[in-house]
């Protein structure tokens, strides 16, 4: 009897899930990043620990004298730091690009440009000065917003 | 017995997804009245999402792998079956002896440390009109969430009531509110990131207590 009852509890568990998922397959993988940040999920960390649990499971195969199945090469190899390159060069060359393209992909920066200021002056900024500063500052976000214009 | 490519599923991507499914879960449960200290010990989104994923990748793991017969993996089609390994270990999980001696609900209380219900009790006395009280007020706690956003509170108070799970579509929640898909649309999305932010709330405060 109560047994049902739990069905029905998980039943309800499976619908609400479906409901808050609707739509998740579209997000892009930045989009599920910025997502997870927002609940406080550190991806880089995440992916790091995650690495580092795979490269034990690849290890415990290789002294055991077993094949390491390609899934988990590839998922070493697919959640590799930064600084390591992979052993395959195919790989490696794969890697590389990827890291390349990050370089020549366009830059936009925030519309909401803030300027932080310093001085080495003791004594506070004259009216001219303050003046001036704003008008460079003013300067920069407009250069700013017409190249993310030009860049959208 | 080949061994398919992995070349075209980034597992990176995969453990992400995989993740923001399991707090997707984890909100489902705030949203049934399994909140704060009911299901005490439980394990985190990360936590979860990361098993499903090495039990997939251990070699000597034969329950959950990718059958020659169908087609190589893509990351889409990894992540569409590992969530349906993820909620059915999460749900096996649940109805484990180490999680049916450790839900409690503060309302249940009967002694300083509060009342222990199995899952089953529970879920039991979801039905009774104790049960209906509780759900009640667990709906009450979940749209005081939503406070400071009435436009957001009004979609959740249309999608849960006591009874359960509503499930409207898009379209008729515009013509409900009288706005566009949308907006619905829009909505939902900031709903979503809320109850994923609840469901870690009670899981933070799960730990404190335990």
């Amino acid at each position: 009897m109560s047994k049902k009852k739990t069905e029905r509890l998980f039943d309800e568990i499976s619908d609400v899930t479906k409901a808050i998922t609707e739509g998740d397959e579209a997000l892009t993988a930045e989009e599920v990043r910025a997502d997870l940040c927002e609940t406080g999920v550190e991806p880089d960390e995440l992916r790091a620990r995650f690495h580092e649990r795979v490269k034990q499971l690849a290890e415990r195969e290789r002294l055991a004298n077993r094949t390491v199945p390609r899934s988990l090469k590839r998922a070493i190899d697919s959640t590799q730091p930064i600084e390591q390159l992979p052993s395959n060069p195919i790989k490696a060359t794969e890697f590389a690009n990827q890291w390349l393209e990050k370089f020549s992909s366009a830059f936009v920066l925030p519309p909401t440009l803030e300027g932080a200021r310093a001085y080495r002056a003791l004594a506070d900024l004259s009216a001219p000065d303050q003046k001036g500063l704003d008008e460079l500052e003013a300067e920069l976000k407009e250069k700013v917003k017409k190249e993310n214009e030009r860049q959208s | 017995m080949t061994d398919p490519s992995f070349d075209a599923v980034d597992f990176e991507e995969v453990l992400d997804r995989l993740v923001l499914y399991a707090q997707s879960l984890s909100a489902a449960v705030v949203c049934v009245g399994l909140r704060e200290r009911v299901l005490k010990g439980g394990e985190s989104a990360e936590d979860l999402a990361m098993a499903t994923l090495l039990k997939f990748l251990d070699p000597s793991n034969r329950g959950v792998k990718w059958y020659e017969q169908k087609a190589a993996p893509t990351t889409t089609t990894l992540v569409a079956y590992l969530r349906k390994v993820l909620l059915r270990d999460f749900l096996d999980l649940k109805k484990s002896k180490f999680y049916s001696t450790t839900v409690y609900v503060d309302a249940y209380a009967d002694d300083e440390d509060g009342a222990a219900f199995t899952l089953d009790k529970f879920a039991t006395m979801l039905e009774t009109a104790d049960g209906q009280l509780y759900r009640r007020q667990q709906l009450e706690w979940i749209l005081k969430q939503f406070d400071s956003e009435s436009e957001l509170k009004n979609i959740v108070r249309l999608q849960i009531d006591d009874k359960g799970y509503n499930a409207f579509s898009n379209q008729e929640l515009a013509q409900l509110l009288d706005a566009t898909v949308a907006d619905i649309e829009n909505r939902k999305k900031r709903i979503k990131l809320r109850l994923r932010k609840l469901a870690g709330l009670s899981g933070a405060k799960e730990a404190e207590h335990v």
